[in-house]
């Protein structure tokens, strides 16, 4: 051993002097009793050690020095002294009453290892040994002997004698760990304690712990109970959580960080059987689980009531300001947990490629166990609390956030067969975009083999999506529902309230008991979804969880681009007819909360899409509306035209909603958006999706969509080109007449409805005579009528504008034979429920409430007519109009149209020609008709009209005029007689029976002595040549 | 438009007209008809005489005629509107069919209720669940 020369440094301490007073020092003990006596015994001298080392060393007398050869001894016969033991020995008594009657060995430990580093730092520092490398190895040994016994005291509580009454074991370290946190310590305790561990000594002291007992997995014993009372600590299970005064949690948060940082801790933690326990149900999990009851703390009012009780109760008395600095407060704190946590899981992932699985495990438990969170009727009890799968599914996000850049350059990343090798995420009963569970299966068999291992990237990107699956998005869901709970609390109420007749009855405080029931009802719901606001819509996570969304939106085109290319170079629309295995096995909950997310977010924070968002939108809803047959469900298909439709809806300053602008600029909606609408609407007829026929319109509602896209003259052009396609377009605008036919029918006879109640009511004394029952029932239909009237009225006017402006543009698939008959006939009819007989019954009191415009309305019918009014079979066909036509209606809706300028005099004198055209029509084609006793197999079945061209029907052999089947095949593709499924295409003309036909018209005709032909010769040819 | 349909029906309606069933205009209006079903021998209706009100829409046959119950009656496919739930006069509704058709689907429907598609729930638990009450009461509202 080198011994360093004392030149120029001042006098240095022998070391086995210094070795003698160091562990003198450390370990507060002496084998010399007046070493003790002159420190007035607190140093504590071990007269038993003494005796024994005296005994066996029998050459040296005297006082035994200290060295590290008996520091093991030193150290036992230390901790093995027990104050409250009692001693014969006079000698020993006054060492005994010395002791520090209440200090834990771990305590004395702690006193010891604090003192070691005091002892290195001072070599380090003064160098005052004359052998240093001896001394650095001294401390080394003394450390390693401290410690191996604080991990024996913190496992063995009991082995060496404890003060009484003390916790000992492992709460001594969870102590410390607690009040690492700034905010959770009291300030009284940051005194210079010797025996306890300081904030800046912790790290150093579970590096120690770790260093020695990380081998052979000692340490799972030695911290493994720390952790689990840290992690289980009484603070995280108090009622008012995350909203405690003290925010003792942080203190859990802080402990937590302390101990990850430790990377062997950090492993460690993933391998105790708490981590995730087997045992755990979608229920538990976040209670028996490691990390479940930190990661339980959220704001979200069903098992966090106190957060709703605190800090929004009464809403209805609560200003804005307040309001808003409760958001800001409690999102402040939800954020920083999630930070913490986000922080917490990194470290786990980090440490080791298992600890990394561990994390994954985990969340893929929260996610698995919790399937039945997306059922349609979830018992709460039975799955996870909305706080555990917001805050792993915020984790998970963070997790996503370095592969998810604005370029989208790690896209490919993304394992496409990565729910072919992994089962991670269970699926088993999961619907898919469009491929049945055996096709699912045989698609995992045969790619199994090809498909390696999944990376992190792929773990993360679709465990975030089945998370939010069963998280964020069914958290959204229920705050959805709460509005829905309160519009039924709100009927309730009217109805509860009804004329007010209870006031002063009987009954008035048996009534005003159940109103006050209804209204604190109410103030809870208002409560909880205030308190569902804080995380829902923070604008932080919903900027985050946009960005997630465009990437799977953006990665699901991809998925389908035949050139795979996309976004880089624009995925081509529509998307070829094959759809690909990869995607139909997808589970269709991938589309579905793009949809509901994105829908989410048009409704409710539209503004948030500003940043981003908008535009992969409206291209993942052109790729599917285009492209419809790549989804199988039509409601999700129909939700997709919903979240454009909300785009276009006006919200705060923004007249024209969040989308219209870029609807009317991006080239993929200039060049698409027409044609996407228009295949959409005629889709939701064929698949029959929808009988209930209200559901159908609220899926139809593109009507608002147009409207704002209309005086665009670049979808005018597309309009244009789809009108082109005749067959496409027929269909469409069939629709859409089928449509207004439906529509105007049911608000016009609900106006009639909701006027007859009124008048009734209006009459105070026939009304009061009533009976109560009788009056509680017209009132319930009257609100009943009223519910869905003001939707009625506006999508029947919406639709009757679409008309209006289509018939401007585009004329002759409106003059088609299967159409225009329809068309007049509607038209007629809806005017004459307008001007005729009976409007007066459309007179409502408060017309605006049910948003009932009848003057917009004529207006726009008129216009109508005078857009179609240049067109020859239009007028012949408002002539054929055997139902509604009179020429009175037209005169009275000029009148109407003039009185109320609603039409320009040119505009009503142009009416009033149609008109008298219409008229010479009629008598025409009165005298044409007139064919006197037809056989009956010259008759159409359905119409009993005579058929001009008469086919028959592939299945059924029916024999039906052309304009008959063509009219009936529009909306219904089937067989009328047999309901065979049929085209157009499989009629077979009948000529033998067309032969006859004209040959028995020309006959009669012939009998009347020409009389047609002189009035009008070509017509009279069409008819017969035709 | 569908004038001379409604016509050859209304005509063939009174050359052949269905057992317990009659229909026809109400007034002038070809398009407004009233009808009338004498409630079945072997159903608790029997005895009663029910009217309904028929509005054939402005593309009709191409969709089906409004139908619905003027006379209360307790039914599970029939509410207190008069409402019917029939699919016929729905979904399943086909330009072939006619009102005579129809008026004698109501009739077995008062016969055999379907209580797997019911308009009214209540009306069609107790159908299921205790078939006496249900006849009693029927027959209670039918005599009303």
């Amino acid at each position: 051993m080198r011994k360093k020369p004392a030149a120029n440094t001042p006098r240095k301490v022998e070391f086995s002097v210094w070795e003698d007073e160091t562990i003198t020092q450390i370990l507060n003990v002496t084998l010399n009793r007046s070493v003790a006596e002159s420190s007035g015994y607190n140093i504590v001298w071990l007269k038993g050690l003494q005796t024994e080392l005296a005994a066996e060393n029998t050459s040296s007398t005297g006082s035994i020095r200290l060295s590290g050869e008996i520091i093991d001894r030193l150290l036992i016969s230390r901790l093995e002294l027990d104050p409250q033991a009692m001693s014969d020995d006079l000698d020993y008594v006054s060492v005994l009453a010395s002791l520090p009657a209440d200090q834990s060995v771990f305590e004395y430990l702690v006193g010891c290892w604090k003192r070691i580093n005091g002892a290195r730092r001072n070599i380090l520092g003064k160098n005052p040994v004359d052998d240093t490398q001896k001394a650095l190895s001294l401390l080394d040994k003394l450390r390693d002997l401290v410690i191996s016994y604080t991990g024996l005291t913190l496992q063995m509580p009991d082995m060496f004698p404890q003060p009484q009454g003390k916790e000992v074991g492992p709460s001594e370290l969870v102590r410390p760990l607690l009040s690492l946190s700034a905010l959770s310590a009291p300030l009284s305790s940051a005194s210079s304690d010797t025996a306890s561990i300081l904030a800046s000594d912790i790290e150093t002291f579970l590096q120690d712990l770790a260093r020695r007992f990380a081998p052979d997995n000692e340490i799972d014993d030695v911290i493994g109970p720390v952790v689990l009372r840290l992690l289980f600590h009484e603070s995280l299970l108090r009622p008012e959580g995350l909203a405690g005064g003290d925010s003792s949690w942080r203190g859990v948060v802080s402990g937590l960080e302390a101990l990850v940082s430790v990377k062997p801790i950090a492993i460690m933690i993933t391998r105790l059987p708490e981590w995730c326990p087997p045992t755990a149900t979608g229920a538990t999990l976040e209670k028996v689980s490691l990390m479940g009851p930190l990661c339980r703390l959220g704001v979200f009012s069903r098992e966090w009531p106190s957060i709703a009780q605190t800090y929004f109760s009464e809403p209805t008395k609560r200003t804005r300001q307040d309001v808003d600095a409760s958001n800001a407060s409690l999102r402040g704190t939800i954020k920083s947990l999630q930070n913490s946590l986000f922080q917490i899981f990194n470290a786990f992932v980090r440490a080791s490629s298992e600890s990394r699985e561990a994390v994954l495990r985990y969340f893929s438990a929260a996610a698995n166990l919790n399937v039945r969170r997306a059922g349609m009727q979830v018992e709460i009890e039975t799955v996870a609390s909305d706080s555990f799968m917001m805050n792993l599914q915020c984790v998970l996000l963070r997790f996503a956030e370095p592969f998810m850049d604005a370029g989208y350059t790690k896209i490919d990343r993304v394992d496409p067969l990565y729910y072919a090798v992994s089962d991670r995420v269970d699926l088993k009963e999961e619907t898919r975009i469009k491929a049945t569970s055996e096709e699912a299966a045989h698609w995992v068999e045969e790619n199994k083999p090809k498909a390696s291992a999944p990376n992190f990237i792929s773990e993360i990107f679709y465990l975030s999506i089945a998370l939010s699956h069963y998280g964020y998005l069914r958290t959204i869901q229920t705050y959805e529902d709460f509005a829905k709970h309160l519009d039924d609390l709100q009927r309730h109420m009217e109805y509860l309230e009804g004329d007010g007749s209870w006031r002063g009855s009987p009954f008035q405080a048996r009534t005003e008991h159940a109103l006050n029931a209804v209204k604190a009802e109410q103030a809870k719901i208002q409560a909880h979804q205030l308190a569902f606001r804080i995380q829902l819509l923070d604008p932080e996570l919903v900027f985050r969880y946009i960005g997630f969304t465009n990437f799977v939106s953006t990665w699901l085109i991809r998925n389908v681009d035949p050139r795979k290319q996309h976004p880089g170079t624009a995925v081509q629309l529509p998307l070829p007819k094959d759809v690909p295995m990869s995607f139909r096995v997808l589970p269709e909950y991938i589309v579905e909360d793009v949809v509901d997310y994105l829908l989410f977010v048009v409704r409710h924070s539209p503004e948030s899409l500003d940043l981003s968002g908008k535009t992969e939108l409206i291209i993942f809803a052109l790729t599917f509306l285009t492209s419809t047959w790549y989804i199988k469900n039509p409601f999700l298909k129909a939700k997709i035209n919903e979240m454009v439709f909300y785009g276009v809806l006006p919200y705060g300053h923004e007249r024209h909603g969040i989308l219209s602008g870029l609807l009317n600029s991006h080239p993929m909606a200039l060049k698409h958006l027409m044609s996407a609408l228009m295949h959409f609407y005629v889709e939701v007829e064929q698949t029959g999706a929808s009988s209930q026929f209200y559901d159908k319109f609220s899926e139809r509602n593109i009507a608002y969509i147009l409207k704002a896209i209309w005086d665009n003259p670049t979808h005018r052009e597309a309009l244009d080109i789809e009108a082109k396609n005749v067959d496409k377009f027929v269909r469409f605008i069939n629709l859409m007449i089928n449509d207004v036919t439906y529509l105007m029918d049911e608000s016009l006879s609900e106006m009639a409805q909701i006027r007859t109640i009124q008048v009734e009511m209006r009459d105070q004394q026939t009304w009061n005579a009533q009976s109560a029952q009788y009056r509680r029932d017209r009132e319930g239909a009257l609100r009943g009528l009223e519910r869905h009237a003001s939707g009625y009225t506006t999508l029947g006017k919406s639709t009757v504008e679409l008309l209006r402006v289509f018939t401007a543009s585009t004329k002759t698939p409106f003059m088609m034979p299967e159409i225009v008959d329809k068309l007049a006939a509607m038209l007629d009819y809806n005017l004459e429920a307008l001007v005729g007989p009976k409007c007066s019954n459309l007179k409502v009191d408060d017309m605006e409430k049910y948003r009932f415009r009848p003057k917009d309305l004529l207006s726009d019918i008129i216009q109508i007519y005078l857009n179609l009014s240049d067109q020859d079979e239009f007028a012949r066909a408002v002539a054929a109009d055997g139902r509604s036509y009179s020429k009175k209606w037209f005169e009275r809706a000029a009148d109407v149209a003039t009185k109320n300028a609603l039409k320009s005099s040119t505009e009503v004198e142009q009416l009033l020609t149609f008109i008298n055209k219409v008229e010479e029509r009629k008598a025409s084609l009165e005298a044409e008709e007139d064919l006197g006793e037809v056989p009956d197999e010259f008759l159409d079945p359905l119409m009993f009209t005579v058929m001009r061209d008469p086919v028959i029907l592939p299945s059924s052999k029916a024999v039906i005029d052309r304009s008959t089947i063509k009219s009936h095949l529009l909306s219904d593709s089937k067989d009328p007689f047999n309901r065979v499924p049929m085209s157009i295409e499989d009629v077979v003309p009948d000529h033998e029976l067309k032969a006859q036909i004209d040959a028995f018209i020309a006959e009669r005709r012939a009998q009347k002595g020409g009389a047609i032909s002189a009035t009008n010769p070509q017509e009279a040819m069409d008819v017969v040549t035709e | 438009m569908a004038l001379k349909r409604i016509n050859k029906e209304l005509i063939d309606l009174g050359r052949d007209p269905p057992s317990s069933c009659s229909a026809g205009p109400t007034g002038d209006n070809m398009f407004q008809w009233q009808a009338t079903i004498m409630g079945p021998g072997d159903s608790p209706y029997a005895g009663g005489v029910f009217f309904l009100s028929i509005t054939f829409p402005v593309d009709y046959p191409f969709k089906p005629p409004k139908v619905s119950f003027t006379t209360k009656i307790y039914h599970p496919n029939i509410n207190a509107n008069g409402s019917i739930c029939l699919d016929i006069l729905r979904d399943q509704w086909s330009p072939a069919l006619t009102i005579s058709k129809v008026l004698l689907s109501i009739c077995s429907m008062l016969t055999d209720p379907n209580p797997d598609d019911p308009l009214v729930p209540d009306i069609a638990h107790l159908y299921k669940t205790d078939r006496t009450r249900y006849e009693a009461t029927a027959r209670e509202w039918t005599r009303k």
